[in-house]
């Protein structure tokens, strides 16, 4: 209880993009081929080492699968971070990717960091996503691009320092403006946090019935 | 007489007339036209079975019918089987041969014939009608083609007649008797158209009922050729008053020739049915009585004069030729020396004799020794294959005389040899009389093969032999094999007894001991590993010598202080089976190769000896290991017996079953029910709330449990390489047949056990479930799940992780389940998991309806589900996924958040989503546990129900 500071990232993206794997090649540096997929959600952390600063993440993995996530809400609550990843070899998967940005602008914070991560590099021979493309389109959404492999551990580690590099800049140049506190995650201010969207959401719900 | 009357008359003549005789409406007109009132020719035919040779001749000049009967070939036929020189095989062979010889003839035949027909010529072939027959153009193929044996063989005839007659010229001039005799007696006997040329030769006569042809519708004339040679001196022999008068004597001086015209006469003698026919068959054995009587004399003479190669052979084999020769094999046999010279092969009391030199003549019973007897076996070997020389010289190959030598010998030198030996052991000692049957039966077979195969001895020698020497200990056997049983089954009920009287002295240590192992747990999975190498290993891998190392393994407990991990290691090197009782404690000494204990060795040594001190109040491998070894034993004794064959053999394999029967009766229900009946009242004593020290990860009597199924299973496996070395192997039992009592012991066997697992593992869910309960109960902080009861609200907890009571509980269970692994069957055991999976589930249900959960919290509860979750999916059974995962499902709904409430009312009104584990009620009862509930509550059942819309 002791450290009470700490970045929440979701990690979101289809079915079967691998983002169980990435977790869990990034926190226990494992690989699994025959994974089930995730129900509901599952739990993760990890420290890393920014700047002179060190940031702990936990990571929240969610299930890619439609009929596990009804309650999507409740993934985003507190996340200042979100990993939205798809599959290089798979193009539905890359075509969902903005179906997936609508929900995180739905639910999740305005102010959440967001990287678009391209898994699977290892199949190159099966690349239906075109590199460019991919970055073409993080840059019309302002979004970071990286292209990972859970399997042989390319860039993941580079993509979770990243990101969690950006909201740390983030958070600290707001905790430098002294301004928007409802954006900051700052010591003791995870509670503001995720009131301000519940407040927002419930009088949005009231009106809408 | 008409051309189709012979057909008929033969007919009536032939043996299977009586089966004409049932016809009485044939017969009828024949005895009307053909005869005056009289007897019906089927008597007559009767009659001249018995009327004597010449008075046969005499009746056939009666008329040409009757001498029709009188030639009738069957007759003679029949006359031939009686002497036994008649081969219906060779005759048919024959009479195929001339069939189609026949047919070849008759086609050139009816060629000539339409030729002869063109001609206007009408001939019969004149060979033909040579023939006895007087045979026409109308006659049956048969008799045609008899006739054209009938002229071949009249060909050779006349020309032997002719060497014969010029031999019988020679004869008359040489001036010996037999002419004389010959005319005196066989001029009126036989037909005037056979020739005697036998009687001019005596040499000739010798060979003439081997001669004999079996021709068909030629045997008259065998016969006469026969009675020609051998009538006169039948007859004459009859009519002799003293040994000195027959000609047979004085014909033939040599003793050979002798025996075998005398052979022959007794041949001769079984044609004879005339009146009389009994006088002059005793009067030819008495002949031949004397004659014999006179050979042995001259043999036993031989005998007695050491003339082996002399007289010895020579009427031995005047004897062989006279009848086979058995009654100098029997003069043979029982005048040998060996059988009244016995005592100096020696003396069956030899074999105790070493008792009385011991010191203070206080007789030991173990001094019973086999030296002796394997001496005397080696000399009586020596002896016999002596004899086998001998025998090989005297006799020719064709007698068996080493068979029936043998059998005496076995009788009458063995036997005295062996059965007093056995009677004083029984009296002594059985165990002593059970190593003394064994022993002895098996020098016995060594004996046997040492013996040298002589040329008579014929192919199945070995065999016989052994029948022999298996018959020496037929008297011993039964009462064998009966002792063995009951020796065993005594030894092993004394052995449990002393057991449990033992046991239960230290009933109350051991009790006491239940409770202070506990300490202990954390090595529990450590000890496992190390008692599945020790133990387990040798078993599996090398199967014979399964009676020693496991034993050590198990005498280890008894040596605490020698490293029992050095012990075994040394055991499992020399792989001979340790002939010594296993069970008893390793000398350090023999310790000492095995690499030095380090302390962590010691550790397991002392982890190891007090397991296996808690296993030994219930059950005990050693003593199952003993029991064992001494079945092992009884069998191989008793097996010997099974090479015996025949009924005791059958007897012994039957019994050898009974050993095996008696070692799963008494180790079975007597021993492992009783210790698990014993395991399983603990466990159902077990209540956790007793037990105030919960921090190891296990349940004290279920783990005694867990590893007496170990346990169980080692006994069985070994129970199981014992049945398939010892009976299978050495084919004392057929595996396939389910009918088998050892195959259906040993099955009961496993069904017992099986079932005391099961019911102990029924139990052990029980006592698992109430620990992992109670670990709910007292480990589970509020705050786990509702961090902020206690009012520091603003915190998070940053370690996400599983609640340590989570932690433990899966620590509980899969160290359990993990005791398990490997040492009982597969689907039990996953039986077992799926009930601890599903007991589990029930338990955790009931815990998180007693818990109050906040959103914060929900994190908690979430990984604490993934990881029952995660130990789940470890034990791969399929049926157990859903339900955590559904629980998995259900914890979500303590993360949504309260402003969310309708979205938490679709997951609760979401059956599907739970896969039919839980119901839209249920979900509602866990969402009730939600910390917010209250405030949430409205929210949520509008959304539910739709009751809010309607009111807004």
């Amino acid at each position: 209880m002791a450290n009470d500071e700490y970045d929440v990232i979701v990690l979101i993206g289809d079915s079967g993009v691998g983002k169980s794997n990435l977790l869990s090649r990034f926190t226990r540096n494992e690989f699994n081929l025959d994974s089930k997929s995730t129900i509901g959600v599952e739990f993760a952390t990890r420290s890393i080492q920014v700047d002179t600063k060190t940031i702990k993440a936990q990571i929240w993995d969610t299930a890619g699968q439609e009929r596990y996530r009804a309650i999507t809400s409740a993934y985003y609550r507190g996340a200042v971070g979100a990993l939205l990843v798809y599959d290089i070899s798979k193009q539905i998967t890359y075509d969902n990717v903005t179906r997936w940005l609508k929900e995180l602008r739905d639910h999740a914070d305005n102010n959440i960091v967001i990287m678009l991560v391209g898994n699977k590099s290892d199949l190159r021979h099966l690349r239906a996503v075109p590199t460019d493309d991919a970055k073409n389109f993080a840059a019309e959404n302002h979004l970071s691009f990286i292209e990972t492999s859970a399997l042989d551990s390319t860039n993941v580690e580079l993509a979770f320092q990243t990101i969690l590099t950006e909201i740390y800049r983030i958070v600290s140049s707001k905790a430098l403006d002294g301004g928007d506190q409802h954006q900051v995650s700052q010591p003791g201010s995870s509670q503001p946090l995720h009131i301000t969207p519940t407040a927002e959401n419930a009088t949005k719900d009231t009106g809408c019935c | 007489m008409t051309p189709t009357q012979p057909p008929k008359a033969a007919r009536y003549s032939m043996p299977a007339a009586k089966m004409e005789l049932m016809n009485p409406i044939r017969i009828a007109p024949l005895k009307g036209t053909l005869r005056k009132p009289g007897l019906p020719l089927e008597i007559i035919s009767t009659i001249l079975e018995y009327l004597p040779i010449q008075d046969l001749c005499r009746f056939a000049r009666v008329s040409k019918q009757l001498q029709e009967m009188v030639y009738d070939d069957s007759r003679w036929v029949h006359k031939l089987k009686l002497m036994g020189v008649w081969n219906e095989t060779e005759a048919r062979r024959r009479f195929e041969d001339a069939m189609r010889r026949r047919r070849a003839m008759q086609a050139a035949k009816a060629a000539e014939e339409k030729k002869a027909l063109q001609n206007g010529v009408k001939t019969l072939n004149a060979g033909m009608a040579g023939g006895p027959s007087a045979p026409g153009v109308s006659r049956s193929s048969t008799l045609f083609d008899a006739g054209e044996e009938e002229n071949r063989a009249q060909v050779q005839r006349e020309a032997s007649m002719r060497r014969a007659e010029l031999d019988a010229k020679r004869r008359t001039v040489a001036g010996t008797i037999t002419d004389g005799i010959d005319l005196m007696h066989l001029a009126p006997l036989t037909p005037v158209d056979i020739p005697r040329p036998s009687m001019a030769d005596p040499d000739s006569l010798l060979k003439v009922l081997p001669s004999v042809k079996s021709i068909r519708g030629f045997a008259k004339h065998e016969f006469g050729r026969i009675y020609a040679a051998l009538g006169p001196l039948y007859f004459d022999l009859a009519k002799a008053k003293t040994h000195t008068d027959p000609v047979v004597f004085r014909i033939y001086r040599d003793p050979e020739q002798q025996a075998q015209i005398l052979a022959q006469l007794k041949v001769f003698a079984q044609c004879d049915t005339a009146h009389g026919w009994m006088d002059r068959l005793e009067r030819l054995n008495l002949m031949i009585g004397i004659f014999e009587n006179a050979a042995l004399r001259e043999f036993e003479g031989g005998y007695e004069t050491g003339d082996i190669d002399g007289r010895m052979k020579r009427y031995a084999g005047v004897l062989i030729l006279l009848n086979g020769g058995q009654a100098c094999v029997q003069l043979f046999v029982q005048k040998h020396p060996v059988m009244f010279e016995r005592g100096e092969l020696g003396n069956p009391m030899d074999s105790f004799e070493l008792e009385h030199f011991l010191p203070l003549g206080k007789p030991m019973p173990g001094s019973f020794s086999l030296e002796p007897s394997s001496l005397f076996f080696t000399r009586l070997s020596a002896l016999l294959n002596e004899q086998a020389d001998v025998i090989d010289r005297v006799f020719p190959a064709t007698v068996n005389v080493m068979i029936p030598f043998l059998e005496r010998v076995a009788e009458d030198v063995i036997s005295e040899f062996v059965t007093p030996i056995l009677d004083e052991a029984h009296d002594r000692d059985i165990e002593q009389y059970l190593k003394a049957v064994a022993g002895i039966y098996h020098q016995l077979l060594d004996f046997a093969k040492t013996i040298k195969k002589i040329k008579g001895s014929g192919v199945r020698f070995p065999e016989e032999m052994m029948k022999i020497m298996g018959r020496v200990f037929e008297a011993h056997v039964d009462l064998y094999l009966q002792d063995e049983l009951d020796f065993f089954r005594k030894k092993c009920e004394t052995e449990v007894d002393s057991w449990e009287k033992k046991i239960l002295e230290e009933d109350a240590a051991t009790e006491s001991f239940f409770m202070s192992n506990i300490n202990r747990e954390a090595d529990k999975r450590d000890f496992l590993s190390t008692f599945k190498k020790v133990i387990l290993m040798p078993v599996s891998v090398i199967p014979s010598p399964f009676a020693a190392k496991p034993a050590a393994a198990a005498a280890e407990t008894k040596s605490t202080e020698s490293s029992p991990y050095a012990n075994s290691n040394t055991l499992s090197v020399q792989e001979i089976p340790d002939t010594s009782r296993p069970g008893t404690p390793m000398t350090p000494g023999q310790a000492t190769p095995g690499p030095p204990p380090t302390t962590e060795l010691a550790a397991k040594a002392a982890i190891m000896n007090s397991r296996l001190e808690g296993i030994r109040s219930l059950f005990s491998l050693e003593v199952a290991l003993n029991l064992v070894h001494s079945a092992k034993s009884s069998l191989e004794r008793a097996a010997l017996f099974t090479g015996a064959g025949g009924q005791t053999g059958e007897e012994a394999r039957e019994q050898c079953e009974q050993i095996f029967i008696a070692l799963l009766q008494v180790l079975g229900p007597r021993h492992v029910k009783a210790g698990f009946d014993k395991a399983v009242e603990h466990l159902s004593k077990y209540n956790p709330r007793e037990i105030t020290e919960h921090t190891q990860s296990g349940v004290a009597p279920l783990v005694t449990f867990l590893e007496l199924v170990n346990v169980g299973d080692l006994i069985q496996q070994m129970i199981d390489v014992f049945y398939e070395q010892e009976l299978v192997a050495a084919k004392l039992t057929d595996p396939k047949d389910f009918l088998n009592p050892a195959a259906k012991e040993k099955k009961r066997f496993e069904q017992m056990l099986d079932e005391r697992v099961a019911a102990g593992l029924n139990m052990g869910i029980d006592v698992l479930i109430d620990e992992v309960d109670h670990l709910f109960a007292i480990t589970q902080q509020t705050t786990d799940f509702n961090p902020g009861a206690i009012g520091d609200t603003g915190l998070r907890d940053f370690d996400i992780g599983p609640t340590k009571t989570a932690i433990q509980v899966i620590e509980v269970v899969s160290s359990h389940t993990k005791l398990l692994t490997g040492s009982t069957d597969k689907n039990v055991l996953d039986v077992f998991n799926q009930e601890v999976g599903i007991r589990l589930f029930a338990s955790l249900c009931k815990h998180i309806k007693r818990q109050r959960i906040s959103v914060d919290g929900a994190i908690k509860l979430i990984s604490d589900l993934n990881h029952y979750h995660a130990y789940i999916t470890t034990l791969k059974i399929k049926p157990l996924v859903p339900y955590f995962n559904a629980l998995r499902e259900l914890s979500q709904i303590y993360l949504i958040d309260p402003s969310h409430a309708k979205q938490m009312a679709t997951v609760i009104a979401d059956p599907n989503r739970f896969g039919g584990i839980f119901r839209v009620e249920e979900v509602y009862e866990y969402a009730t546990r939600r910390e917010d509930w209250y405030r949430v509550k409205k929210e949520v059942e509008r959304a539910m129900y739709g009751i809010g819309c309607c009111i807004c």
